[in-house]
């Protein structure tokens, strides 16, 4: 039990990392919680060589990205998460964005809270809106450093839909960012 | 600017990707910790018997190994009368199902020789008379399913 009890520690040092990491793949908290999971008990099964090591933290973003992953091919069918059909694919539709707009404050408190928001929750706020696919795109990019090439092999799918989701996913981002009058260069 | 162009500017590319880095993590759900303890407990519960049979101690692997050849053998010793009454029960049958599949044979080779005996001219018309019946009727068939869809989705 004891051993039981150390790992709890580790865990509680690792779980919001892997849970982040896992969350912004995926976009959804409770398929995040289950990966998560699974990466702690893969962790548990290598404890004897985690527990001192200083790349331990580098060895569950990985696993937690792989799971990830994994997770998103295996339902990309169920949820069309890499359907190239339909014109609305990756592009906001105008009811999403007057929902976006519907969530923003009224415009006569707009500037009283916008002062209050911190810029970087209001942009992790846009990049839960994101599209899964676009999302998905954008995070192995940005967040864990991958190439276009790379994510396209990871995900199977072409490389010239992911340079077209991640580029979709920015111009999501600017509008959205815009829509608030927030403007990253102006920070 | 045409919207293509416009990210690639590479300062708010930069920056985008500067502020997404400096995002701050998400904070765990309070139940993560508390249900992969649970997940541990439960597969170390299930045992060494089910960590598979090449973590089972030595003796115990020599035992298992000797007293499953042990079971094969005697199984085969005791199965033999039963194996042979029905390999002879069966010969019979595996007879007759030969002779039915020679006649078979045989019929479709006549077959063959009949119709070589047919103009092709004829063959060809046929097999486009027949082939236009049936696009027909998947045609209609279709058609008829799409129909039976939209009403039934026009439904309130």
């Amino acid at each position: 039990m004891s051993d039981l009890s150390e790992f709890e520690g580790f865990m509680r040092q690792y779980q919001d990392m892997v849970f982040t990491v896992a969350r912004r793949l995926l976009g959804n908290a409770a398929d995040a919680e289950d990966v998560a999971q699974e990466a702690f008990l893969r962790a548990y099964r290598h404890f004897d060589r985690l527990r001192d090591n200083p790349a331990a933290g580098g060895w569950l973003r990985t696993v937690a990205r792989n799971l990830a992953i994994n997770h998103l091919t295996r339902y990309r069918n169920r949820w069309r998460f890499f359907s190239e059909m339909g014109p609305e694919d990756g592009v906001e539709s105008p009811r999403e964005a007057n929902r976006f707009e519907a969530n923003l404050p009224a415009p006569e408190t707009h500037s009283r809270d916008t002062a209050r928001l911190d810029r970087l929750e209001i942009l992790d706020r846009a990049l839960d809106r994101l599209p899964p696919t676009q999302r998905a795109a954008l995070a192995l990019y940005h967040f864990e450093g991958l190439s276009y090439e790379e994510i396209a092999a990871r995900l199977k799918v072409s490389l010239a839909k992911i340079k077209s989701d991640i580029y979709r996913a920015r111009t999501a981002l600017r509008r959205r960012l815009a829509a608030q009058k927030h403007n990253l260069l102006a920070e | 600017m045409k919207p293509e162009e416009e990210f690639r500017e590479p300062e708010w590319t930069a920056e985008l990707d500067r502020a997404l880095k400096s995002l701050p993590l998400r904070s765990a759900p309070p139940s993560l910790i508390p249900r992969t303890l649970e997940a541990i407990r439960k597969e170390a519960a299930r045992g060494k018997a089910a960590a598979g049979w090449l973590a089972w101690p030595l003796w115990a692997r020599l035992g298992s190994a000797a007293a499953a050849i042990a079971l094969l053998i005697g199984l085969g010793f005791a199965l033999q009368p039963l194996a042979e009454a029905v390999w002879a029960s069966l010969a019979g049958p595996a007879q007759t199902f030969a002779a039915h599949a020679a006649r078979l044979f045989h019929a479709v080779r006549n077959l063959g020789g009949a119709v070589e005996s047919v103009p092709l001219l004829f063959l060809a018309g046929w097999g486009a008379a027949l082939w236009l019946c049936a696009a027909a009727t998947g045609s209609f068939l279709y058609r008829l399913l799409l129909s039976s869809v939209s009403m039934s989705d026009s439904k309130p």
